[in-house]
């Protein structure tokens, strides 16, 4: 079964009345969604983390979707909120962390990557948006992320605070 | 999404929310929104029993500045309540921002009444010392503070994505609507003691719900 608008928005409608059943295969169908949407938007350690945090999200805001809206919206707006609140609260960690690629298939790619982080950090001016990649992301200290984007220290600061407020306000912005 | 291979936790994880999943009644704005209308129309009558309507409306013939503040105050008021019960259903992509043009249109008052209060600075004076204009915003913002309630609990109820917007918007929303039913008494015509006052109780009431409703709907 694929994780199309029509088949998620049947299966959370049928969730929100009590189903058991269509209510995990559900979460089967966003759990790697999210993982897609989070893949290189977060440190590799905290993925798994936030993917568990935005399906108990889900869970406990569950009667928020209106069931004559889509559904994939709203799921993206949820995983953002948690996205970028997650990010506010990372700390700086290890420089080495490496990325583990997960191979995702790409089924209504267009419209799914649309409602993505990636967008969202998108709309980001550039050094805003690379500011909060090294140091929030990636991990970098805010020395080594000055060194590596040519930003002072303090600017790097600013940037990733900036960037972070903005991307909080626009959670649910699709330009 | 053959390649996906979660781990087991995850598993746990999706496992045991459905198995604790209730059946749950998607949330309804109609309901709040009845609340708030009586709400609304509770004070309105309380606010005439206890200080009378205007004199112009008790002669049948309405003033032209009330009729205008009372449908800029009714669209600000309708535009935001509304724009409040949809952010408690999140969605990529569907941010309104009819709110804004609203908004704009309203702040056409306080900027038209601070050119007349330039034109005639002792009217302004005189407006701006009046103890009726005291008395205008302590009613407008006790009422604000009344509708407010309808709305945190519908946000907390909901999921709203941007706290901030959320509390600002509830903020005008609930201004608008207390100084609404204000309106239906105050017998004060003056452009400049509109744009001071009734801004004012906007405002504030606005600047109030930016700062204390995102903590009571943050999640």
């Amino acid at each position: 079964m694929t994780s199309d608008e029509a088949t998620l928005a049947r299966l959370m409608c049928a969730a929100q009345a009590g189903d058991a059943l269509a209510y995990r295969q559900l979460l089967g169908m966003a759990a790697p969604l999210l993982m897609r949407w989070f893949r290189r938007k977060v440190a590799p350690a905290d993925l798994d983390d936030l993917v568990q945090d935005t399906l108990l999200a889900v869970h406990q805001r569950r009667a928020s979707w209106d069931p004559a809206r889509p559904f994939l919206p709203w799921l993206a707006a949820v995983a953002r909120y948690r996205w970028v609140d997650r990010l506010r609260r990372a700390r700086v960690r290890d420089a080495d962390a490496l990325f583990d690629d997960i191979a995702v298939e790409s089924g209504e790619a267009a419209l799914i990557g649309r409602l993505g982080c990636d967008r969202l950090l998108g709309m980001l001016p550039g050094p805003q948006a690379a500011a909060i990649r090294a140091v929030k992301i990636e991990g970098l200290s805010v020395i080594e992320a000055a060194a590596r984007l040519g930003q002072s220290g303090s600017m790097i600061k600013v940037n990733v605070h900036r960037g972070l407020k903005r991307m909080a306000a626009a959670v649910d912005e699709d330009r | 999404m053959a390649e996906f291979s979660p781990n087991r936790q995850l598993e746990a994880l999706m496992d045991r929310l459905a198995a604790d999943v209730a059946p749950v009644q998607p949330l309804e704005d109609r309901p709040t929104m009845l609340v708030l209308v009586t709400l609304l129309l509770v004070a309105a009558v309380l606010m005439l029993a206890w200080l009378g309507l205007r004199p112009d409306l008790m002669a049948g013939q309405p003033h032209p500045m009330f009729l205008l503040r009372c449908g800029t105050l009714a669209v600000l008021g309708l535009v935001s309540v509304a724009a409040v019960l949809a952010q408690a259903h999140p969605g990529v992509g569907r941010s309104n921002a009819g709110w804004k043009v609203a908004a704009a249109m309203a702040l056409l008052f306080p900027l038209s009444g601070a050119i007349m209060a330039l034109d005639q600075p002792e009217h302004a004076m005189a407006m701006a010392g009046s103890a009726s204009g005291w008395e205008c915003l302590r009613m407008s913002l006790a009422t604000a503070a009344l509708c407010a309630v309808p709305m945190v609990l519908h946000l907390r109820r909901g999921a709203p994505v941007a706290p901030q917007r959320a509390g600002l918007l509830v903020g005008m929303a609930a201004g608008s609507l207390g100084a609404l039913s204000y309106n239906l008494h105050c017998p004060y015509d003056s452009m400049v003691y509109t744009g001071l006052w009734y801004g004012l109780a906007v405002g504030i009431a606005a600047v109030a719900g930016r700062l204390v409703v995102p903590r009571l709907i943050r999640w």
